[in-house]
């Protein structure tokens, strides 16, 4: 698969290869606010997922499901996107370890808590490690990401950078929001009508 | 698969001492009224036992006990799920929710109900033979035994399989889309065993009318 050809259909205002270039840094103002937001993000995260390509998506609401290990919610999306083993992920988790500052023993005891048991700032590394380990071509941002950040707010971007710096980000964005996150040189598209 | 095993532990290991203690009040107290209401021998009695069991109690029971352990945990454990907003996170990582939620909290309480059927009929039958005021005589105890009927216990083992899966797929495609506040998650946990009851009977019932029907007319046939 040639992954520079790759782009969302159903976008207006014409494709050029750099907008959806490696690394490119998209905003795309979503309509409304409450609920019709959430369930525009919903379709577009169901739209993207169904795409050719591997798209991660970063939340800060309910981001892992709190009765299993934090190592089977990393290997979940996986085993559905790539059909990789626990014991796959973990190797894989392994290697990332060094971009977050984790011992060996840190990463271990990561991997075996329960998300109720880890601070919001190890949460929000773990769900960034997630979506490292999908390796994604496009990361489906939710703009709490940047609003709230589980993380500290310079540290979110440095590590986003670091871990996903070559995937393009698509950051869904309310349209009355008006100020962007800072520290990333954003392009704004827009839906197609009726898409 | 991890999660399959998980349920298939949840409901076939740890319900089965509840079942077992049903089967063996049942059981008991089967034959133990029956001796003194009725002047009938043992081996009747324990006929009559043997088939009420692996005919209709053996299913019903069973159904129950999935109805109030499973059916409430797994109905509480999925609407909490919908309503932290965990169930959408999985779906926007692209996590097929029906695959991965609700398909093995429908088979493995239905394969568990089908060994628990096994249980709680041996069990009753143990315990009535046990508690029944004669001699207790390992010889008898195996020809009750033998005198089951291999193709009624493997319907019962089938019926309670299906039923348990059709009453948690009906009761699971309502509860988790339902639930949207937290004063949510014990209705559908009420809700979902007080349905799943319903489901069950009504198809143990619609069952056992099919059949009478295709025995009445068996023998009207010439």
């Amino acid at each position: 698969m040639n992954r520079a050809s790759l782009r969302p259909p159903r976008f207006a205002g014409g494709w050029s290869p750099a907008a959806v270039a490696d690394g490119a840094r998209l905003v795309l103002p979503l309509p409304h606010h409450g609920v019709a937001f959430e369930q525009a993000v919903d379709r577009l995260c169901a739209h993207w997922q169904s795409q050719p390509f591997h798209t991660a998506y970063l939340g800060v609401s309910a981001p892992f499901l709190e009765n299993i290990s934090i190592l089977e919610n990393l290997w979940l999306p996986l085993a559905f996107q790539r059909s990789l083993s626990v014991a796959e992920v973990a190797r894989r988790a392994a290697l990332q370890r060094h971009l977050f500052g984790w011992s060996e023993l840190d990463l271990r005891h990561l991997l075996a808590s329960r998300p109720g048991d880890l601070p919001a700032a190890v949460l929000g590394a773990a769900a960034v490690l997630r979506a490292a380990l999908i390796d994604p071509d496009w990361v489906l941002i939710e703009p709490a990401w940047f609003a709230r950040p589980l993380l500290g707010a310079d540290h979110v971007l440095s590590l986003l950078e670091q871990c996903l710096g070559k995937a393009r980000w698509l950051l869904l964005w309310p349209a009355d929001q008006t100020t962007l996150p800072p520290g990333v040189g954003w392009n704004t598209i827009r839906l197609e009508a009726g898409a | 698969m991890l999660v399959f095993f998980r349920q298939l532990y949840y409901t076939g290991v740890q319900s089965a001492g509840i079942v077992m203690l049903l089967a063996a009040l049942a059981g008991g107290g089967f034959v133990l009224t029956l001796q003194a209401s009725l002047p009938i021998g043992l081996a009747t009695v324990l006929e009559l036992l043997s088939s009420l069991m692996a005919k209709v109690l053996g299913v019903v029971f069973t159904l129950l006990v999935i109805a109030a352990r499973s059916v409430s945990a797994i109905s509480t454990e999925l609407a909490m799920v919908q309503v932290s907003g965990e169930r959408r996170t999985l779906e926007r990582l692209g996590i097929n929710t029906r695959l991965y939620l609700v398909l093995p909290r429908v088979l493995a309480p239905a394969l568990s109900g089908a060994v628990l059927y096994l249980y709680f009929v041996f069990t009753a039958l143990l315990v009535g033979a046990l508690v029944s005021n004669q001699t207790f005589d390992v010889w008898e105890l195996l020809q009750i035994f033998r005198a089951l009927d291999p193709r009624q216990i493997l319907l019962g083992m089938v019926r309670t399989a299906v039923f348990a899966a059709l009453a948690l797929a009906y009761v699971l495609r309502f509860a988790i889309r339902r639930a949207r506040c937290l004063p949510d998650i014990p209705l559908a946990a009420s809700n979902g065993v007080f349905q799943a009851i319903v489901v069950m009977l009504l198809l143990e019932l619609s069952y056992e009318l099919l059949r009478s029907s295709f025995s009445a007319s068996a023998l009207m046939t010439p």
